[in-house]
């Protein structure tokens, strides 16, 4: 027999895929933003935040809403190396694939694309980039000021170091679009949006008040924590559910379930 | 599928963790609790204590009054110091705790008396007597129960005072007083007669004077 967690546990398995899109203040925000930013004559812009922000779904938000009007493409991994990053950009330049034995010449590319100037603009969104290099973000910079293709870069914000401080990215005219962590009412709007998507009310008001402010404490408002979470506490109600149904309350998710989960993902420790 | 089990545990654990410094704080709250409580029936208990040692002290000067102003001391030329020297002075003086060196030569009589006027306290000296067979209190009992007009129990008291120190004038003389108050005049004089040609003592021989006079 299904339990009943089980639609709700995959309601939230992490990922950009748009039909689990949620539409919440502050990223409708942030993609307004981005979409302003693009038409202006900009050359990079950046989207930054840290892990679990949100970033990635936005790119791909506005691919898919772009895709149709404006010449765009999204690298949503990162190249593993710079020959093949330059293999993905002549595809994208000229639609065709490198002859193989061949290598891109950088400065013949910086070349074709200055011809395109005024001819195409294209939108090149890269998501991860803080896996590329610095010596590989300068010859993106060189790219884009040719003015024919615009960078739309996604990167994380770390502990360790705050990218945008870097020199590269400071000496540039950058739009800087920062995403962050969803307040509590943000992140209870996106459970209960989550759940009710899925038709799976009665989950979603047994989720009370004083539990949101429990994951919200774990999770500090980021999604792909709380997502996680959300998929662990579901994953142990469906247990309990299957196998031990007096230990649960069916009205309201217990707190021990949420400490369990908390536990589990090593929010929290004995 | 996580083993639900072990995670179960280490909630138990992580709830345990979580408790103790509810737990403990709720145990300090109550030991303070209970010792402000404490320390507050000890600081009534000690104010009740001394309150009731003062009411100790003030029956003690009563009772010390009533004895010193009863017709045993309205004795002429009965002097100061031998007023000193009645045991009941040495129980005012153990209640007031001012400490003379001569008369804590001499055993302390410790009248737990809480009442001069509680027939209990009188039985607690006879009986403390019966035990000890001081001097001190058979000659309180004698002067106490002569104050409160008992001349039978007073006789009585003196005459135990006498079988013991055949010396102590005061007993003699409450005997003799005792006597004559019960009727017996001629046995009170024959006693008192004695006394003198024994000792040769001026107040026996005032007081026979007043006998003799009727003014006893």
């Amino acid at each position: 027999m299904k339990s009943r967690y089980e639609s709700a546990k995959n309601v939230f398995i992490d990922s950009i895929d748009l039909d689990d899109y949620i539409e919440l203040d502050a990223s409708l925000k942030a993609f307004q933003q981005l979409e302003h930013s693009i038409d202006k004559p900009l050359k990079m812009i950046l989207l930054f935040g840290r892990p679990g922000t949100g970033k990635s779904i936005l790119l791909n938000r506005l691919y898919e809403k772009l895709k149709h009007k404006r010449e765009i493409y999204y690298f949503d991994t990162p190249a593993i190396n710079e020959k093949e990053f330059f293999h993905k950009i002549f595809k994208v330049l000229t639609n065709k694939s490198l002859p193989q034995n061949t290598e891109v010449n950088f400065s013949a590319l910086v070349n074709y694309c200055k011809d395109l100037r005024g001819k195409r603009e294209i939108i090149i969104l890269l998501d991860e980039a803080q896996m590329y290099d610095v010596q590989m973000m300068e010859k993106i910079r060189l790219l884009s000021d040719s003015r024919s293709i615009k960078f739309i870069v996604s990167l994380h914000k770390t502990d360790d170091e705050d990218l945008v401080a870097k020199e590269h990215f400071q000496s540039r005219i950058w739009e800087v679009i920062e995403l962050k962590n969803a307040d509590l009412h943000d992140q209870t709007t996106y459970i209960h949006k989550k759940l009710l998507k899925k038709n799976l009310f009665e989950i979603a008001n047994s989720i009370k008040d004083k539990h949101m402010k429990l994951i919200h404490k774990f999770t500090k408002g980021n999604y792909r924590e709380c997502n996680k979470m959300m998929f662990t506490i579901f994953e142990i109600c469906e247990y309990y559910d299957k196998n031990e149904p007096a230990k649960i309350n069916y009205s309201q998710i217990p707190q021990k379930v949420i400490e369990m989960a908390a536990l589990k993902l090593g929010y929290i420790h004995v | 599928m996580y083993d639900i089990k072990i995670l179960e545990e280490e909630w138990k654990r992580y709830n345990r963790k979580k408790r103790l410094p509810w737990i403990l704080g709720s145990i300090a709250f109550v030991l303070i609790a209970v010792s402000f409580i404490f320390l507050s029936d000890l600081r009534t208990l000690i104010s009740s204590l001394q309150e009731q040692e003062k009411q100790v002290h003030k029956k003690s000067t009563k009772y010390e009054n009533i004895l010193i102003s009863g017709p045993l001391i309205m004795l002429e030329d009965k002097n100061e110091a031998d007023e000193k020297n009645l045991p009941l002075v040495d129980v005012s003086l153990e209640t007031t705790q001012e400490k003379n060196s001569e008369n804590l030569s001499r055993k302390s009589v410790q009248i737990e008396v809480v009442e001069a006027n509680d027939p209990n306290a009188y039985k607690e000296v006879e009986k403390r007597f019966r035990l000890g067979h001081d001097v001190d209190d058979s000659l309180f009992l004698a002067k106490a129960y002569y104050a409160k007009r008992k001349y039978k129990k007073a006789e009585y008291w003196a005459l135990q005072t006498n079988k013991i120190d055949n010396n102590i004038e005061e007993s003699w003389l409450i005997f003799v007083k005792a006597k004559l108050k019960r009727g017996q005049k001629n046995e009170a004089l024959r006693i008192l007669n004695a006394y003198i040609k024994r000792t040769n003592s001026a107040e026996a021989k005032v007081l026979l004077e007043k006998i003799k006079k009727g003014k006893v």
